[in-house]
């Protein structure tokens, strides 16, 4: 055989590697590979210092080139705030009777999460999938499965960890679906991602025939997928069209987390465990 | 030498590309530097160079992603090989024709990639993922490349100079 055909012949080995390795790598996967473990740990202290600076320079942009508007900014925030304060006490009003009200009813209360923050040291490569690296990992105690969030709602959930990192499938990768509900009506719903770069939207299937979906409807996670508690925001409602035949109704969900400038969220640390203790426990 | 130098400047840029970009990102899209580095080497040392470079700067990349490892390997040595194969036939005095290599590369490169990933069952919407992912992630890399195709190339022809250098050397000794 000659050099050409050997060549060929590398080439064509080469490329069924390749395609083995694509399928069996072609579904979010909880398990590590030992080289992906040793590039990932071996990145993150380098990714940590960059995005530092990264996220430095971001925030003194935009306080520069927000200086202008302060001001104005600041006598509009002043008048939120005392309309806040009124919220709050009515809230708190709410509050204790929501307290009263459960008691009555036998039913304990929410238990509180732990949550642990995390800073995001680095994004995707390539722009096909929506997933970030946190500097949290393992000997944290984070584990594949949880759920991630910031003060505006859903980011995502764990997606595989190492010792000091973890990567995180966001909401809006292609592969991510939650599942919801139109807060108020209890309406279930799947959202999925859509893998639009900006991360501005989200595709929202309803789950029961007959669904009332509308424009500005707010959509909350359901707690029925066990990795994100009940009653997290996720975005709001932006667009409803029927299938070409009339037989399913989708909807574009606009999420409320900021996914292109996303720099701390928190992940909780337990599964949401939500009991009702109720006549049949005792 | 010349290898272990370009696959150190591929890390970093690397490094840089996943974690320093982000404010720079319009509609979400940032720059594949790795890809602009690939680009320029495939320009100056010829399409197998380019097709190898982009090869292994693909599978780091597919690492670090995580998913559908291989996946960018072969785009990305599809769009090394362009690159080194436009180069060797046109005039690379041009400035304007790194830009349109890496353009014409990053087109070929992501439409290999999207094919490849809707025979392997990702439902990646044709149109949608030409216009929000492929085409702006062109545009950015040639821009990209209009920035930094200078400093690379002096980077490379220092290599080579230290290169030729030693080859001179051994010849003597």
């Amino acid at each position: 055989m000659d050099l050409g055909k050997w060549q060929a012949l590398a080439v064509g080995v080469l490329f069924l590697v390749l395609a083995g390795l694509i399928f069996v790598t072609s579904d979010p996967r909880a398990v590590v590979s030992v080289p992906e473990k040793v590039v990932r740990e071996t990145l993150a202290p380098v990714q940590t210092a960059f995005s530092t600076v990264s996220h430095w320079a971001q925030e003194t942009l935009r306080d520069v080139s927000s200086f202008g508007t302060l001001r104005s900014e600041n006598r509009s925030l002043r008048q939120q705030v005392a309309v806040l304060q009124s919220e709050v006490r009515a809230l708190q009003s709410l509050e204790r009777e929501n307290v009263r009200l459960r008691q009555l009813l036998d039913l304990q209360p929410r238990l509180a999460q732990q949550s642990i923050a995390a800073q995001v040291i680095a994004r995707t490569p390539n722009q096909w999938f929506a997933t970030v690296t946190i500097n949290r990992g393992r000997i944290h105690g984070l584990e594949p499965g949880f759920a991630v969030v910031n003060a505006q709602g859903v980011v995502g959930h764990i997606e595989s960890v190492t010792g000091r990192t973890a990567q995180v499938l966001l909401l809006v990768d292609p592969q991510s679906a939650v599942s919801g509900f139109v807060e108020g009506s209890d309406q279930p719903v799947l959202i999925e991602g859509s893998g639009d770069p900006a991360g501005n939207e989200a595709f929202v299937r309803p789950l029961v025939r007959g669904a009332n979906l509308e424009p500005g409807d707010h959509i909350v996670t359901s707690g029925l997928s066990r990795i994100f508690p009940p009653g997290l925001p996720v975005g709001e409602i932006v667009e409803v069209w029927d299938d070409g035949y009339g037989l399913e109704r989708r909807a574009r969900l606009r999420p409320y987390v900021d996914f292109v400038h996303l720099d701390w969220v928190s992940v909780l640390l337990e599964p949401p465990i939500i009991e009702e203790t109720g006549e049949d426990d005792q | 030498m010349r290898a272990a130098a370009v696959g150190l400047l591929l890390v970093l840029v690397l490094v840089a590309q996943t974690s320093l970009l982000a404010p720079f990102a319009i509609w979400g899209v940032r720059p594949n530097l790795t890809l602009v580095v690939v680009y320029a080497a495939g320009l100056r040392y010829g399409m197998s160079f380019g097709a190898l470079l982009g090869l292994l700067a693909g599978l780091i990349l597919d690492v670090v992603a995580g998913r559908m490892v291989g996946l960018s390997g072969v785009s990305s040595a599809v769009a090394g090989f362009a690159a080194g194969w436009i180069g060797e036939r046109l005039f690379r005095g041009n400035p304007l024709i790194p830009v349109a290599v890496a353009f014409a590369s990053s087109m070929l490169g992501g439409a290999t990639y999207l094919l490849a990933a809707r025979a392997f069952g990702m439902g990646f919407p044709i149109i949608d993922s030409v216009s929000r992912t492929i085409l702006p992630g062109a545009w950015y890399d040639a821009l990209a490349m209009a920035v930094l195709y200078p400093l690379i190339t002096r980077l490379f022809r220092h290599l080579d100079v230290r290169v030729e250098g030693r080859s001179a050397k051994g010849v003597e000794g």
